[in-house]
């Protein structure tokens, strides 16, 4: 059958309407995928019904928009942060009033007085505020400091180069003389959504689980496990939680001792 | 009055990304349409009320089903539109409601309608009402009634390839009808 002969058989109609058997619609949606003419038949008479709606509308009675908004779920988009709520002022038209002139003005005097106040008051809070929160970085400054301190003090310091598939990558292993590792990931990007870094160690020749890298820890420097006698290490990007044996087509930055 | 007007793949995007901004779009533009099929079929307020909200609640959550290739948006949503309405109007719960009462005139009659909804039913309704009758009465039957093509060729006991050209006749008329209408309605619109 040609196509003219097929878009003149009814068979469109018959599928905008609705009355198409559930074979001839098949039918129908894969020539349509393959022939842009009868893609183009089916559009337009979709488009008939499309007016017809248009220009028969009827408005809906006004409670209905919420009791379908109950029904939905709905993702608030990063924008809609709060609510707003519309302050309306009320404006209010004294006819006559029993308050004398002088109170008047002195009552707008005194609100001038408090409001300058409060002004004061505020800005000395926010100067509190910021003297606050300088404290608090500084003191977090220092521990910080003191913590790397402890791990440098008696560590070998191991660089974990980039492999060739990410060539500039960077981390550092410390090995402590406790056979403690940290592990600073320097420049590696932050891991997708439900991936980890995880370090590895090469003992005898296999890669032995030194734990994963938790990017959410305020700390660069971080613990991880202890080995004795390690021979490189490794880090592979693995699912959150780690694998039991590295993805080696997923190894960032690899270095030897 | 300045109004947002979005593409369908924005629509679509906000709809999948289930974006309240989505939602609130889709009601403003559409809803009066969808309302308008979905009470031509069902005839009765209630039913049409909560046909509707069964139609937005199945449109938002089965939107990773549309596939442009097929219907542009707006069609996808008639469809579900008027085929959620057809199933009421088929249940077995809306017959026997149905049976006691008289059921009323298919084209017309607009029962159960608020004053203003009257208007507007009757209104455009014209528009089918201006095919000629036996345009007309398939256009409704298939359309607005959910009759196979089989089940009407039987009803107005005509041969089914008279009902196939008949239609085909019936929609190429109306889209003359409604293209007319178009040019009216922009008239009025730019004056």
């Amino acid at each position: 059958m040609d196509i003219k002969t097929y878009i003149s058989s009814g068979i469109i109609e018959s599928y905008a309407l609705g009355t198409a058997s559930q074979e001839e619609s098949a039918i129908l949606e894969c020539v349509m995928k393959n022939n842009a003419e009868v893609m183009q038949a089916v559009f337009e008479t979709q488009e008939i019904f499309e007016k017809l709606a248009t220009q028969q509308a009827m408005e809906p009675p006004s409670f209905l928009k919420a009791e379908i908004r109950k029904k939905l779920e709905f993702n608030t988009s990063a924008e809609n942060v709060g609510k707003i709520i519309p302050l309306t002022k009320k404006v209010e038209e004294s006819t006559s009033s029993s308050i004398p002139g002088w109170m008047k003005a002195a009552s707008v005097a005194v609100l001038f007085g408090l409001g300058y106040l409060g002004y004061e008051v505020n800005s000395k809070n926010n100067q509190i505020q910021e003297i606050a929160s300088n404290n608090t970085e500084l003191s977090s400054k220092v521990s910080h400091l003191e913590e790397m301190n402890a791990v440098y003090k008696n560590s070998k310091k191991i660089m974990l180069k980039g492999v060739e598939k990410h060539p500039d990558m960077l981390a550092e292993v410390y090995w402590n003389d406790s056979k403690q590792v940290y592990l600073d990931i320097k420049n590696l990007p932050a891991a997708p959504t439900g991936k980890q870094y995880q370090l590895w160690a090469i003992v005898d020749g296999k890669p032995v689980d030194m734990g994963m890298y938790d990017e959410q820890n305020q700390s660069k420097v971080q613990p991880m496990k202890s080995v004795e006698t390690p021979q490189a290490f490794a880090i592979t990007l693995e699912k959150a939680g780690g694998n039991a044996t590295p993805t080696m087509e997923e190894m960032y930055v690899m270095g030897t001792i | 009055m300045k109004k947002q007007i979005l593409s369908p793949d924005q629509i679509v995007s906000l709809l999948v990304s289930r974006d309240e901004k989505g939602f609130n779009y889709l009601y403003e533009n559409y809803s009066g349409a969808l309302y308008g099929v979905i009470f031509r079929v069902v005839r009765y307020e209630e039913e049409a009320n909560e046909v509707m909200q069964d139609v937005f609640v199945k449109i938002w959550n089965s939107i990773s089903s549309y596939d442009k290739a097929k219907a542009t948006l707006y069609t996808w949503m008639l469809n579900i539109a008027r085929n959620s309405a057809i199933d009421r109007l088929k249940s077995k719960s809306f017959q026997n409601d149905l049976q006691n009462q008289s059921i009323p005139d298919f084209v017309n009659d607009g029962m159960g309608l608020s004053t203003e909804q009257k208007h507007e039913f009757n209104e455009v309704q014209e528009h089918v009402n201006k095919l000629r009758e036996d345009y007309r009465i398939l256009i409704n039957k298939a359309y607005f009634g959910g009759f196979t093509q089989e089940e009407i060729a039987e009803e107005l006991q005509i041969p089914l390839g008279t009902v196939k050209t008949r239609t085909r006749a019936a929609l190429i008329e109306l889209r003359e009808i409604l293209k007319d209408f178009r040019i009216i309605f922009l008239f009025f619109l730019l004056k």
